[in-house]
């Protein structure tokens, strides 16, 4: 089973901010320094997302309450076969991102992805979305029940690179990255948006993920106690990243990838800045 | 991207966002927090468009502006409220700018008038010279003195305070436009719809505001509620009618 991906550079676009690849439309965006872009969370059912507003930002942090808004797996799939996505494929490597409300719909997601797997370099799992009701960050609350759909959806794709992206509010991340690991997955993204509350301008309150620069202590800790507890799990580090140092500390810590989210936001360009410096470090 | 088609990328995926770096010919004073730039260079774009630009490192995410013309120059109008925008309106350095972006305003005829907020008047300046029709500027401050001699002409008029917008919507109810361009605050647009669609029997146009972090359609966060279901700002956006828009309490 592979224990690595094999990318040109080990920074990936997080899934969210990305969208489906839109970013694709700016001029110049710096590919060189894409390993992989994950697309947005995919589920068994179409979601309209959460009411507005959405999101909101001040100094170091933002908050966003997006609610996984996205087509559904059928018309994903329709999309992917009329060659939609046929861009992205031609830029850069491409991880596929699934999630469902319950345990039901992850399997049945999964097993609609199968024809279309060659398609994507890993398919990750989102299991730590704070923004919905149900799936999400609510499939850890149980456990058992959750380490029981790590192992059926390893059965279900036993040759693919699978990925469990993982939030610090289902319990220690460690044991949680632990219980991946013993079912079979390869990898896993960590951090996930952290629940948050901020008020806008307009005064409304927005109850939704916390991202941006101030996450990054805690994505390095998340980081620094899997890596501890396991020494082959491949960690894409996700949280924070706005600054080359951010990415040296991470990978120092234990990462074997980058994960830039919001921070695209800010400028695409912070990509190849990162890239380029991730690359001039690794040779040395 | 179009209604009803959540979170895909179409064909037009392969139709380009351009980069431009734009340095500033001028900045005047419309208010005492709202400003109105114009740069050296230009960019192609339809009435009702916007670009984001960047903040360096002042902000989290590149902020929206509507761009319009003023005296043939490009021009955007900015309220300063928080760091952002502030940088914005203080910095000598190019701004890094994407766009245009969003959908052209395409009214319903030519026979329309256009309400704004000063924080709005480039946009406000450009659909009255576009269309070729009245502009009334609602400012809750006073406006610069400067800044409405220099603007001024005879398709402006200038409505200071709460009293006054609302005196302009009792007299536009009973004139005979059919559709009347709304763009200022959430608050101004909302009471704008009210008063003037329904027994009003105009058709209301609003240019949204919600908070953006792409501005390109990938991260879905500027969405607004309407009749048709969930909507965004920048891709379904900028404009909409009034009577589609849901507001929320």
């Amino acid at each position: 089973m592979l224990s690595k991906l094999n990318l040109k550079v080990p920074l990936i676009i997080a899934s969210g901010p990305g969208g489906f690849g839109e970013y694709a439309k700016i001029d110049g965006f710096p590919w060189k320094y894409v390993g992989a872009y994950t697309l947005k969370t995919v589920t068994y059912n179409k979601k309209s997302g959460n009411v507005p507003p959405r999101m909101y930002a001040r100094d170091g942090y933002m908050i966003n309450r997006i609610g996984l808004e996205n087509p559904g797996i059928d018309q994903f799939l329709d999309a992917l076969e009329n060659g939609e996505y046929e861009f992205l494929f031609k830029k850069t490597n491409v991880i596929l991102s699934l999630g469902g409300d319950n345990y039901q719909e992850y399997i049945e997601v999964t097993k609609k992805v199968k024809p279309y797997l060659h398609k994507f370099i890993a398919v990750e799992y989102n299991f730590s979305c704070p923004n919905v009701s149900k799936g999400g960050l609510s499939m850890v609350t149980d456990l058992i029940e959750w380490q029981s759909l790590l192992v059926e959806i390893r059965k279900e794709l036993p040759d693919t690179f699978l990925i469990a992206k993982l939030g610090i509010e289902g319990g220690f991340i460690e044991n949680l990255v632990e219980k991946a690991a013993q079912s079979g997955w390869n990898g896993v993204t960590v951090i996930n948006t952290i629940r948050g509350l901020m008020f806008n301008d307009d005064g409304e309150i927005l109850l939704g993920g916390l991202s941006g620069p101030n996450l990054l202590p805690i994505a390095e800790r998340a980081v620094y106690e899997v890596r501890k507890k396991l020494s082959d799990i491949y960690i894409i580090s996700s949280g924070g990243v706005y600054k080359e140092e951010d990415a040296k500390q991470l990978l120092k810590v234990g990462a074997d990838a980058v994960s830039i989210g919001s921070a695209i936001f800010q400028d695409e360009q912070i990509i190849s800045r990162i890239g380029k410096y991730i690359l001039e470090n690794l040779k040395k | 991207m179009e209604s009803g088609c959540i979170g895909m990328v179409h064909s037009s995926t392969t139709e380009t966002i351009k980069k431009h770096l734009l340095t500033k010919r001028g900045c005047v004073g419309v208010t005492e927090d709202t400003f109105l730039i114009t740069f050296n260079e230009k960019i192609d774009f339809l009435p009702g468009q916007f670009v984001m630009i960047g903040v360096d490192s002042h902000g989290l995410t590149r902020k929206p502006f509507t761009i319009g013309k003023f005296k043939d120059n490009l021009a955007i109008s900015v309220k300063t409220v928080g760091e952002g925008s502030k940088y914005i309106v203080e910095t000598t350095t190019p701004l890094e700018v994407i766009g245009p972006l969003g959908k052209p305003f395409i009214p319903l005829s030519s026979n329309g008038v256009v309400v704004v907020a000063p924080s709005c008047i480039v946009e406000g300046i450009h659909l009255s010279e576009h269309f070729d029709i009245s502009l009334h500027v609602c400012s809750k401050a006073p406006l610069n003195k400067d800044f409405i001699s220099a603007v001024s002409n005879d398709k402006m008029e200038f409505h200071i305070g709460d009293d006054a917008y609302l005196q302009l919507l009792n007299k536009l109810k009973f004139e005979k436009y059919d559709w009347v361009f709304i763009t200022g605050s959430k608050m101004m647009e909302k009471i704008g719809i009210k008063k003037l669609t329904g027994e009003g029997g105009k058709v209301v146009y609003v240019s949204y505001n919600e908070y953006m972090g792409c501005g390109i359609g990938a991260c879905k966060s500027c969405a607004v509620m309407t009749k048709n279901g969930i909507k965004h700002v920048c891709s379904d956006g900028p404009i909409f009618r009034g009577d589609e828009i849901c507001f929320q309490n």
